[in-house]
């Protein structure tokens, strides 16, 4: 009986080891990065700029520059993650699920974005140097 | 006596799936492994491959024919025979690190269908249930180590009082 605990134990302490492992913190970039932002809306261009940034996420990257008031931006911290309302440069233009209008974002070259084949919530879009984000007040009203 | 026996399969595929749905709420933790690899060191091997077959019809009967039915056919098929053909002497040990494997390879006999999607698909299908796939060895493992002696004696006991003493 004895051998049977302990070989129960072994297996049960490589099951531990083996979700420590796949829940390691990944190492993140603090390094400077470039990232370019445009914001549109159906009438025009908004914000077309980069920034130089040590943010690790979209998400952080968007709260530095709210900070810095480098753009507006109305957001919420919901269960899955960021859900951003409104964004704008001197003016905030709000999502309006009445007119089925609401902000999407995409990215042609960022690697998380790449890999999903869609962009998904900002708290997990990871920054690398030169990655370029459009984001766009899109109707979907029929 | 071989329509008793036939009788008695029925039964136990019966048992496999109520034993199956007594787990489902533990993610990945099931004895269906261990009971099918102890009928078929028990049962002769048309027998353990019919109640195999039989538990595969009923779980795809009770979730709905999709494109992994074939799969779970093959995954309860694949642990009988490799059980009959590779396990001669029968030991705790050997059938708990052999259920381990079965445990650890699940998914790659599930993941089977995904190849029409292309390897790569395949791959992050099984990445992405590595840590789940590792429970179930793990839990398939430890279940053995502790319930295959009393479980194995259990269906002996029932195979010889229904007079299947020599049926293997």
């Amino acid at each position: 009986m004895y051998k049977k605990i302990i070989l129960a134990v072994i297996a049960l302490l490589f099951l531990v080891l083996a979700f420590a492992f796949c829940n390691r913190p990944e190492i993140q970039d603090s390094s400077d990065k470039l990232i370019k932002l445009s914001i549109k809306t159906a009438e025009k261009t908004v914000l077309d700029a980069s920034f130089n940034t040590k943010a690790n996420t979209l998400k952080e990257l968007l709260i530095e520059l709210k900070d810095e008031q480098e753009l507006l931006m109305d957001y919420e911290n919901q269960s899955y993650g960021m859900y951003i309302k409104a964004l704008g440069k001197d003016e905030l233009y709000y999502e309006d699920m009445s007119r089925g209008l609401y902000w999407i974002y995409s990215s042609d070259n960022n690697k998380v974005c790449q890999a999903s084949a869609f962009c998904p919530v900002a708290d997990e879009i990871t920054l690398e140097n030169g990655d370029e984000f459009v984001f766009s007040l899109i109707s979907y009203a029929s | 006596m071989r329509l008793k026996l036939l009788v008695l399969d029925a039964l136990l595929v019966g048992l496999l799936v109520i034993v199956k749905e007594a787990l489902a709420f533990l993610p990945n933790i099931e004895v269906v492994t261990l009971i099918l690899m102890i009928l078929a060191l028990l049962l002769p091997l048309r027998d353990s491959l019919l109640i195999a077959f039989g538990y595969a019809t009923l779980e795809n009967l009770l979730y709905g024919i999709n494109i992994f039915a074939l799969s779970y056919y093959l995954v309860f098929i694949l642990i009988v025979l490799i059980t009959h053909f590779l396990i001669r002497r029968p030991s705790y040990l050997k059938v708990a690190f052999l259920s381990f494997f079965f445990g650890l390879f699940f998914d790659v006999v599930f993941a089977l269908p995904l190849l029409v999607n292309g390897l790569s698909v395949t791959i992050a299908y099984l990445l992405n249930g590595i840590l789940f796939s590792l429970v179930h060895a793990v839990s398939n493992f430890i279940l053995a180590l502790f319930l295959y002696d009393g479980i194995y004696q259990i269906v002996a006991a029932l195979l010889e009082y229904n007079g299947f003493n020599d049926v293997k």
